[in-house]
């Protein structure tokens, strides 16, 4: 490395060696322990700029973003067995809601029919007594006669 | 087979991908006050940087159930997003319309100028807002970011050399608009 090289990567990277390219830093250390006076007066000078920028500070970020996100956050996955449990849970409850919805639409139409029979028998016994009344109606009038 | 160091952060955006809880809290800890660093410091506004933290993380949250560990460090990845969304904003600052547009420059002094009388911390923020945004790119990834050469100068799509370069002329403009007294040592080496 040449102090020119040196200087430039003090000029870009500022004074911690850490920051400077991976492949040149064990050469930067080098020139620094052979050469320490004009290489410390580098670096002190790219210190002092380091430390202005290291007073920059920034916000800590606030409970209601950090909220916000973890609302959007992906939820936990279910395992495949539980999955598959669910969704035959699913078509348990289903399966036996339509039994439920066949047992009480059964249930309606025996009632239905039922009462639709008891209908039957009410009209025609109604029927059957205006015909009686008729007959009875027709009768009295005959012995009248 | 690559040389690439393995990623730091893959198996914990694994996990936030099957939507494990503390994987989130933990990725959440490591990445939203880093995304909100960058953000502040490239946008110089503490709402719009926080706006941008947050669409970051939420594409993070996307990403991660199908992210494959490999093509690129999720850390590049999630400044990449960043940087776009910054550049976003500071495409729409600058297009838009002033409500009454100076006709003639303003003969006042610029927005660094009155750095003297101001604390140091609030001196730092003033001259980095004033840079041009490519070498302020280049002083946040390096410096505030700590990314290396080579991943910063793959972010901004160019070349090592030019990174250094980018860095060396920010840092000098930063020494010239700093309080000069604090550089006086600096300028009898110039």
């Amino acid at each position: 490395m040449t102090p020119e090289r040196f200087e430039q990567l003090a000029e870009a990277y500022g004074s911690d060696l850490r920051r400077w390219p991976k492949t040149e830093q064990a050469s930067a250390e080098q020139m620094c322990q052979n050469s320490p006076v004009w290489t410390r007066a580098l670096l002190d000078t790219a210190a002092d700029l380091d430390e202005a920028l290291d007073l920059y500070p920034v916000e800590a970020p606030s409970a209601a973003l950090r909220e916000r996100l973890l609302a959007l956050a992906p939820r936990p996955q279910r395992s495949l067995w539980s999955r598959l449990v669910g969704e035959w849970r699913g078509w348990g409850m289903g399966l036996a809601a339509a039994g439920v919805a066949g047992l009480m639409v059964g249930i309606s139409s025996v009632s239905l029919m039922m009462a639709d029979q008891s209908t039957d028998v009410t009209v025609a016994s109604a029927l059957d007594g205006q015909s009686v009344y008729s007959e009875a109606v027709a009768f009295g009038a005959e012995e009248k006669l | 087979m690559t040389n690439r160091p393995p990623d730091p952060d893959a198996d914990l955006v694994i996990r936030v991908g099957r939507g494990d809880p503390a994987a989130v809290q933990a990725l959440m800890a490591r990445k939203l006050p880093r995304m909100l660093s960058l953000a502040r410091r490239m946008l110089g506004d503490a709402s719009e940087a926080e706006d941008v933290a947050q669409e970051v993380m939420v594409r993070a949250w996307r990403q991660a159930p199908t992210w494959q560990p490999g093509a690129a460090r999720f850390d590049s990845w999630m400044h990449r997003v960043a940087l776009n969304l910054c550049y976003d904003r500071l495409r729409r600052q600058r297009e838009r319309p002033m409500a009454e547009p100076p006709d003639q420059i303003d003969p006042g002094p610029a927005p660094d100028a009155g750095l003297m009388g101001m604390e140091m911390k609030d001196q730092v923020e003033a001259a980095i807002a004033a840079l041009p945004e490519r070498q302020r790119e280049a002083i946040v990834l390096c410096h505030y970011q700590e990314l290396g050469n080579i991943e910063a100068a793959a972010l901004m799509e160019i070349s090592v050399e030019a990174l250094e370069s980018l860095l060396s002329r920010g840092r000098r403009a930063l020494r010239m608009r700093l309080n000069p007294l604090n550089y006086r040592r600096l300028e009898g080496l110039a």
